[in-house]
């Protein structure tokens, strides 16, 4: 049995009824419609998500954005379910990585059940199966003009000093960094950085660029393909401890998700997902 | 191996502004243009670029040296020395290029093809007399 559970948090209010009626009607005529159930301020999704368990479902699907599906991440708590997403803003980090960008591609990848068994990233109390960002990474997918573009690139570098899988320091100053279990662009699909089935997690960092190269690259800067930059670094590791600049802040999708110091762990293959044929990975 | 090679395959690479303290391992092909002080381990390739600097022994399946290493290089397969690679250390390999240019240091033993260590000639020469 599906479980769906509804966030209208961040989605305007018009347009979140609007979706759940055409998602109630999709899934009646994909025949895979069950419990639905919507996020209030008395029913959070932790309270949704232990119904659901006590009720023996093993499908759950997050209906919302981003961050509605780190929420049930948290709340899962380690228990047996497959997981699902259907997005209703248009422009998701996690559509984009699991090809499930609108609702008619959503519902008919939920009735096909293709499931992946997918790496599991944690960042202090965080899940996180995307990216984290740092520095300009915060603008990966985020498409700026030109200008924008320019003055943030010129902008002040990190001190970033990192411990790797306990066994070695990294110090550089960046310009920005993405720790990847998995990267929803096209542009970067197919390498062997951000495949979130291989139990790594992928560090790319991009040192400060001359405004020459910075827009040379842009692009790439842009879709966080940072080991396409010369001079980029990229290290595959499974923990990641940051020491340093103390109180930078680390955000997944511009969302703040912690601060440094903190520490980041990998679980191989821990979550079982239903995922779009046009996934990228 | 070459330079556009590493830096496309290479799994794990090491930016020119990066510097690394303790053991770097690596299951994949390694790029170092950085600064290493420590270990450095890989069971692939290792290219260490112009700009790097390790200061640590070195072990790599093959490797080409284009930067300073200070350490003793320890390949099963073939080893380059470039003609801007500078080593001060012991290497063991099983084939040897270095390219004019190249400064070197040290002791360097290399494996015959049944994977011996072939012992100088003049040695026993001077034994039978």
């Amino acid at each position: 049995m599906y479980y769906y559970i509804l966030d209208p948090h961040n989605i305007p209010q018009k347009n979140f009824e609007r979706q759940q009626a055409e998602l109630q009607s999709l899934l009646t005529e994909f025949n895979v419609s069950g419990e639905m159930a919507r996020i209030t301020p008395l029913r959070l999704m932790q309270d949704l998500v232990d119904t659901a368990a006590s009720r023996g479902v093993k499908t759950l699907v997050a209906c919302g954005t981003d961050e509605t599906f780190s929420q049930m991440l948290v709340a899962t708590k380690d228990r047996d379910f497959t997981l699902g997403f259907i997005p209703f803003s248009k422009d998701t980090q996690l559509g984009r990585i699991l090809g499930m960008t609108d609702l008619h591609t959503c519902v008919k990848t939920i009735a096909s059940r293709r499931i992946e068994k997918l790496d599991l990233a944690k960042i202090n109390d965080s899940y996180f199966l995307s990216y984290l960002e740092l520095g300009v990474g915060e603008q990966t997918n985020k498409p700026m003009g030109f200008m924008a573009s320019m003055r943030l690139f010129a902008g002040s570098t990190i001190d970033l000093k990192m411990r790797i899988d306990d066994s070695y320091n990294i110090s550089s100053k960046i310009m920005g960094a993405l720790i990847i279990n998995t990267r929803g662009t096209e542009m970067c699909a197919g390498g062997p950085i951000g495949n979130p089935q291989d139990g790594n997690l992928d560090i790319v960092m991009i040192e400060k660029l001359s405004r020459f190269t910075a827009a040379r690259y842009k692009q790439e800067i842009e879709s966080g393909c940072y080991e396409k930059i010369p001079g980029a670094t990229a290290i595959r590791c499974q923990q990641i401890e940051f020491l340093e600049p103390k109180g930078y802040k680390i955000t997944v999708d511009g969302n703040e998700v912690a601060r440094i110091p903190s520490g980041v762990t990998i679980t191989a293959q821990k979550l079982r997902m239903i995922v779009g044929k046009n996934r990228t990975f | 191996m070459d330079k556009k090679e590493g830096l496309q395959n290479g799994e794990s690479i090491v930016g020119p502004s990066v510097k690394i303290d303790g053991d770097l391992k690596s299951q994949g092909n390694l790029r170092i243009d950085g600064t290493v002080t420590g270990k450095v381990k890989t069971s692939q390739n290792l290219f260490v670029g112009e700009s790097a600097k390790i200061s640590a022994d070195v072990e790599a399946e093959n490797a080409i040296i284009s930067g300073v290493v200070q350490g003793n290089v320890k390949v099963s397969g073939a080893l380059v020395l470039g003609k801007t690679g500078r080593l001060v250390g012991d290497m063991s390999c099983g084939t040897l290029q270095v390219e004019e240019g190249a400064y070197f240091a040290g002791k360097c033993t290399m494996k015959d093809a049944n994977g011996g260590i072939i012992e100088p000639i003049e040695e026993n020469a001077t034994k039978k007399k």
